[in-house]
């Protein structure tokens, strides 16, 4: 039996029909879970409650476009950038309210050591230091999510042009940039 | 400024060590508490309980309040004809009509409330010495466009219940 695709999930939230809608979400969310988190991860800059508030305002976020809520392209382009842009307000508002950003959450355990230990964020930043966020942003799209250049203009709301421009210059940086040149 | 490069360059690669150093380096994912879950998945399903409620709300009203209208339609229509009844003496309360009912079963020849040997009784002596009273002078039981000893036999037949 074939899974449930994304397509057939939202018209069943669509149809309202209780509990099939609630499950159907419920299916979405944990599909999409960490790919979300991923997204969240990456802006929140190794803040683990950050990363975890925007991860759930993203999936309300989601969840008030219902009912009429219509996949035009694939769910995680629609999602990329509505966690982004939830990471971005949930640290302008830490920022507005700091004497609550350092309160850890209660229901949040504390963040535990990374399985990877290869995994180093400082290590990110150095490879990709000659970059600006925008090429930065492209590279990671496309090389390390393996997102479609076609799926990432629409995350972006960009044309295709641009994403392509925007990778050939990346990569002409690192080339000529001395910390990665000689992967090349 | 963008320079987007020609339509026939091939779409650019990384180095496959460059492409494995940046994974390798990404931030591991936090472990997501059960409860945030759960939390998530209630509030969905609260939520979407809400937003499709009044569709239920609609049939839950809407049924018993048709219903209530169409007993409330059916009272004054019950009032209105047993008032034009009443205004035109043949309302069941009026002494007038109990003793000519409006509408006696045509098999009831002999007009005592109940159909039986006697209608067939009362056919045959009509027949054999005709009179006047409308029930028997257009009696046809069996409704063949005649009034003869045919219908008392149908009278007769249905009274002892052999049809």
């Amino acid at each position: 039996m074939p899974p449930v695709t994304d397509e057939q999930l939202v018209a069943r939230i669509n149809a309202g029909h209780h509990p099939a809608a609630g499950q159907a979400f419920e299916a979405l969310y944990r599909r999409h879970r960490d790919y979300v988190l991923h997204v969240t991860t990456r802006f929140a800059h190794g803040d683990t409650h950050l990363a975890l508030d925007a991860m759930q305002d993203t999936f309300t976020t989601l969840l008030r476009q219902f009912p009429g809520f219509t996949l035009t392209a694939k769910l995680t382009t629609y999602l990329y950038p509505v966690a982004k842009n939830a990471t971005h307000a949930a640290a302008r508002q830490r920022r507005r309210t700091p004497t609550n950003a350092d309160a850890p959450l209660p229901s949040v355990p504390a963040p535990q050591a990374p399985d990877n230990p290869a995994a180093d964020p400082t290590q990110l930043d150095h490879l990709l230091a000659p970059l600006s966020p925008e090429h930065r942003e492209v590279v990671l799209l496309r090389f390390v999510d393996d997102m479609p250049l076609a799926d990432i203009a629409t995350a972006l709301d960009l044309p295709l042009g641009t994403v392509k421009s925007r990778l050939h210059h990346a990569l002409t940086k690192l080339r000529e940039h001395p910390a990665t040149k000689n992967f090349f | 400024m963008n320079v987007p490069p020609p339509n026939d360059q091939p779409e650019p690669k990384l180095p496959p060590v460059l492409q494995a150093a940046l994974r390798d380096a990404q931030p591991t994912l936090p472990e997501v508490p059960p409860t945030l879950d759960q939390a998530i998945v209630n509030d969905s399903r609260r939520y979407l309980r809400l937003k499709f409620a009044p569709r239920n709300y609609a049939l839950k009203i809407g049924l018993p309040l048709a219903a209530a209208a169409a007993i409330a339609f059916a009272f004054v229509l019950y009032l209105v004809n047993d008032y034009a009844e009443q205004l035109s003496g043949l309302s069941p309360a009026s002494p007038a009509a109990k003793q000519t009912p409006a509408h006696p079963h045509p098999h009831d020849l002999n007009a005592d409330g109940t159909r039986d040997i006697l209608d067939a009784f009362a056919l045959a002596q009509h027949l054999k010495n005709p009179t006047q009273h409308p029930h028997l002078a257009n009696a046809d039981p069996n409704a063949d466009g005649q009034t003869n000893a045919d219908d008392v036999d149908f009278l007769a037949q249905h009274a002892v219940a052999l049809r």
